[in-house]
């Protein structure tokens, strides 16, 4: 019989190790959260039990998918190890929230914790470019979510360019992927907008889209997003925090692109309307031409009427000073040699007059003369 | 040759256009000039929504 070997403390810890890593290079537990601690802002600490057992973990807060509290079920991925001091734990690679209850819950903490740092604030909201000629998306390239986003693009409107960041949707990857995704497409040139996208799942399978990852790199965002998860009730933490939400990839599609059949009906609406305000005008113009002719015209006709009425004034003054006129109505143009006698102190006694008619002349002497008297 | 214009810029140029008729102290040969410009503008808009082509790349090192 073979003798056990006496090993060092800290080689039974080194062989252990040794053999965890072999026997289980990674395991993945499922259980109920307690003890969870946060130490320094970095490192956490909790243990996942069940009715008969209990297991340390041990990881960064960068493991964590949102705020964390004790009761929650998750299943946590990661490499078991014997720490030399501390004992056993196992060492966080990814945690996973489990069912319905504690996905919810995971969400609303996060939800409070991001929404008090203001991310999901309605002034942050930017406006998307209408329509985008360069759009980045990222998607699982298999999915039916990218098959209908980029068929209802191709059936509404053409002169797009697709960038698209190919990705895992669901699982442990996915928030990893998709935040790096989003920020590779931010360095990728002048996108007009990133679209995150996918079909609907349960509510595990859509908890990627409330991860603290994936909602501060759609925060994060400097080119504008737009978030279309395919699901009715409650609205993922992503689709909170981007500028613009859909309810399906379709309706992202068509949120994003118009008609192109509704915008050559409007091109040809704008050009008629155009032409009737174009024609409106040039009869206005032709109305005020025909109004100031009229109005010229108007000014000239009494402008002659008025002439013609001076012209009968000075005529019929005219004819009043004809002396043939005067004479006829019985008054006579006296004479004395050449001079026209216009008062008796002209004449005395004996003078010769001759008195002019309308018919003809008599030639008179002055008997005497008398003057009146002046009041 | 002059770079093709992009349906932004083309859309842009024929608002531009259309807004101008809805100001009442115009000029009539300007009028119709603008006209013109509209109807033109239309058309490679129309051109443009007729041939353009939609594109999907994929970003490279995939995430």
């Amino acid at each position: 019989m073979s003798e056990q070997p006496v090993l060092s403390v800290s080689d039974f810890v080194a062989v252990l190790n040794l053999t965890l890593e072999y026997a289980y290079p990674k395991v993945t537990i499922m259980g109920e959260l307690a003890n969870f601690k946060v130490s320094k802002g970095r490192w956490v600490y909790f243990d996942l039990k069940d009715e008969q057992a209990s297991v340390r973990f041990f990881g960064t807060v960068y493991n964590l998918p949102g705020p964390l509290k004790d009761g929650m079920k998750l299943q946590v991925s990661g490499t078991p190890r014997l720490h030399s001091q501390f004992g056993f734990s196992v060492g966080v690679q990814h945690i996973q929230l489990v069912g319905e209850g504690s996905i919810k819950k995971a969400a609303e903490l996060l939800k409070a914790k991001l929404q008090a740092e203001g991310l999901f604030n309605s002034e942050r909201k930017r406006q998307l470019p209408y329509p985008p000629t360069k759009i980045g998306l990222v998607a699982s390239s298999e999915s039916a979510a990218y098959a209908d986003f980029i068929k209802i693009i191709n059936n509404r409107w053409h002169g797009v360019d697709i960038l698209l960041a190919n990705v895992q949707v669901q699982g442990e990857v996915a928030p990893q992927q998709i935040s790096e995704a989003i920020e590779k497409l931010n360095t990728s040139g002048d996108l007009d907008v990133i679209v995150v996208t996918r079909g609907g799942g349960s509510t595990d399978d859509l908890q990627t889209f409330s991860t603290e990852k994936v909602v501060r790199a759609i925060a994060g965002s400097r080119t504008p997003t737009l978030v279309a998860i395919g699901h009715e009730i409650d609205l993922s933490l992503a689709e909170l925090a981007a500028d613009m939400s859909a309810s399906t990839p379709s309706n992202a599609a068509e949120l994003l692109v118009p008609d192109q059949k509704d915008v050559l009906r409007e091109l040809t609406t704008n050009l008629e309307t155009s032409g009737r305000q174009l024609t409106s005008y040039i009869e206005r113009l032709q109305q005020t031409l025909v109004s100031q002719l009229t109005t010229t015209e108007g000014h000239t006709f009494r402008t002659i009427e008025s002439q013609q009425k001076e012209v009968y004034l000075l005529t019929q003054l005219a004819q009043g000073y004809d002396p043939k006129r005067i004479l006829r109505r019985g008054y006579a143009w006296i004479r004395s040699g050449d001079t026209v006698i216009t008062s008796v102190k002209q004449l005395e006694r004996g003078s010769k007059m001759t008195a002019r008619f309308v018919d003809g002349l008599a030639m008179t002497t002055v008997d005497s003369v008398k003057r009146y008297t002046s009041k | 040759m002059a770079k093709a214009k992009t349906y932004k810029e083309l859309r842009q140029e024929l608002d531009e256009v259309l807004t101008w008729f809805e100001d009442d102290s115009m000029d009539v040969d300007e009028a119709i000039e603008k006209f013109q410009l509209a109807i033109k503008l239309t058309k490679e808009l129309e051109d443009y929504l007729h041939n353009a082509k939609n594109t999907v790349k994929k970003l490279t090192n995939k995430a």
